[in-house]
């Protein structure tokens, strides 16, 4: 781990003060452009309506109200929708986290026919857009008479295929030997996955739960095709169809509710940050 | 994998079989209509609007989310520890905002009446522009919206991949005298080659899926068909003209559009790794 974390950090270049602060100064354009839209947002939520449309580009409120979020309990059906984001979020990364670890061991550590053909063809489907496949999963759902429940949202998306490929990296580092111990002790595959794989990999593990949780909390495409039902609409479609309805001009509500979507996802980020980001950077490319 | 069949690879072949048909949806009956929804596909304006307006995203976004990540990448290595840790987090973090989210606060700073862009312009003395209904501008404010989001995960790529090169590389050539420039030039890029060709592959695939949700989010697809692209179209025709096998084979030209991306992308960064070994 240690190792990783400084690979991570990478080597770093000297240069003359006057580059360097060149370079600094772009960065932190670069930065400030990343963040700006963030605060706007915020500070739009927090602002009194009047202040809002006045023209007033100053960065800091100057006044702070929370009326906007209150008045979201009531038109926008906050509890609910937050439920429901809640809920198809949570499921879906559970699922995708078991389905990744079942296949991705399989690929790692069984032997069976045509195993490097199947492991390419669901990596493959890592590159076809969701846009390509839609219109008919939709039929299929809707033949099953699934459309507006929770299923339909999260059944097509039960197994990643970065899941997969991201845990078979990490279980093909795991020593042999210790498997083959367990194996020898009368363990079965799924005991020896539970309880002798899974411990050692559980960062890896929660790092990828982190990342399915916050991509599934942000699910678009999918979801806006099987959830028309506003009662059962997840955060991102409930902000598009509130946008088209009389309070899309009401900015201090609308930036409200997108703060409310934007949180979650923060907090977990801020948290979870550098596994994150390392969880990326080292699987990197080249894997 | 069961799931992976079922959800990806049957729907994929549904979609052949549909884009030979043309259905509505709700009609009992499809109707074989051999090769015609390709024909049409080659003759229809508007699908060539859309991939002409999906090119014009891949350029917009190969400049705002490859070429300034890889030169803010290369900016990051002159940053001492502390610096280099905030700037990769903070420019990271716009890319867990969901696309729905960050079309809604880019609207409302696209907006008109009291928008922060708006407001900026006025102060300049110039009339105010409704950026995503101005045909002229609409495609470059859905891009924007896209690079803002993803600016952060191609970045985050090319500075892993920086730190790959190992340190002795970096040593050695500047004991034999490679500085700034030359350095970049000559060693460092080139041994990016891989990362910033999945990068680039990346970007394509982005200019034509993650353009979909803002627009279909915001634009519709308008003014005057000026911000769709061809995964909208897929959308457009199936789910709100109801034409099913129209927009199949609009999707299965996607399909194999971005096959033959990733093709490229793997054959491409074989011979480099290839090249590498030599």
């Amino acid at each position: 781990m240690r190792n990783g974390e400084r690979a991570h950090e990478g080597w770093a270049l000297e240069a003359g003060p006057l580059v360097r602060a060149l370079w600094f100064l772009f960065l932190l354009v670069l930065a400030a452009v990343a963040l700006f839209p963030l605060w706007w947002m915020f500070t739009t939520a927090v602002k009194p309506a009047s202040q809002i449309f006045s023209g007033d580009l100053s960065l800091f409120p100057r006044e702070v109200t929370l009326v906007h979020f209150r008045r979201l309990l009531g038109t926008f059906n906050l509890a609910r929708i937050m439920g429901n984001t809640l809920i198809v979020a949570g499921v879906t990364t559970a699922v995708q986290l078991v389905t990744s670890l079942l296949a991705a061991y399989g690929f790692a550590r069984c032997r069976f026919p045509l195993r490097e053909p199947l492991f390419y063809l669901c990596l493959g489907t890592m590159f076809i857009p969701v846009q390509v496949i839609m219109v008919s999963n939709y039929l299929l759902i809707s033949e099953w008479g699934l459309l507006n429940t929770f299923a339909a949202a999260i059944l097509p998306q039960a197994a990643s295929a970065f899941g997969v490929f991201f845990l078979r990296q990490q279980l093909r580092l795991f020593p042999q030997s210790l498997l083959d111990a367990a194996r020898i002790d009368g363990a079965g595959e799924l005991t020896v996955l539970f309880r002798i794989v899974l411990p050692t990999i559980r960062p890896f593990v929660t790092a990828l739960g982190i990342l399915f949780f916050i991509n599934a909390w942000n699910q678009y495409v999918w979801p806006v095709l099987v959830l028309t039902d506003p009662e059962m609409m997840t955060l991102p479609l409930a902000l598009r169809e509130f946008m088209h309805s009389e309070a899309g001009h009401d900015w201090g509500l609308m930036m409200a509710a997108s703060t409310m979507g934007v949180l979650p996802a923060l907090v977990l980020f801020l948290v979870a940050q550098r596994m994150i980001m390392s969880t990326f950077a080292s699987t990197g490319l080249k894997g | 994998m069961a799931c992976l069949a079922i959800f990806v690879y049957r729907p994929l072949l549904e979609t052949l079989r549909l884009s030979f048909y043309e259905w509505n949806m709700v009609s009992p009956t499809q109707t074989y209509v051999g090769w015609r929804n390709y024909l049409e596909l080659l003759e229809n304006p508007g699908v060539r609007r859309a991939v002409v307006n999906t090119g014009t995203y891949a350029l917009w976004l190969g400049a705002l989310v490859l070429v300034l990540p890889t030169i803010a990448a290369i900016a990051l290595t002159y940053m001492r520890r502390w610096w280099r840790r905030a700037f990769r987090v903070v420019l990271f973090l716009p890319n867990i905002i969901s696309l729905a989210t960050a079309g809604v606060i880019w609207l409302w700073i696209y907006n008109p009446i009291g928008g922060l862009l708006a407001s900026v312009w006025e102060a300049l003395g110039r009339f105010p522009v409704n950026w995503l209904s101005n045909p002229g501008t609409a495609l470059g404010a859905i891009a924007v919206i896209v690079a803002w989001k993803a600016f952060g995960y191609n970045f985050l790529l090319l500075t892993a991949g920086l730190a790959g090169v190992p340190q002795e590389i970096v040593e050695a050539a500047r004991v034999d005298g490679a500085e700034g420039w030359a350095l970049w030039r000559h060693i460092l890029l080139p041994l990016l080659g891989p990362t910033i060709v999945f990068v680039l592959s990346a970007t394509l695939v982005m200019a034509a899926e993650y353009v979909f949700t803002p627009v279909h989010m915001l634009t519709e697809g308008g003014p005057i068909n000026a911000s769709t692209n061809v995964v909208f179209e897929i959308w457009r025709q199936a789910f709100r003209w109801f034409r099913v096998g129209y927009s199949s084979a609009i999707a299965v030209c996607v399909f194999i559009l971005f096959l033959v991306i990733t093709t490229v992308q793997l054959l491409v960064s074989e011979r480099v790794v290839s090249y590498e070994e030599r």
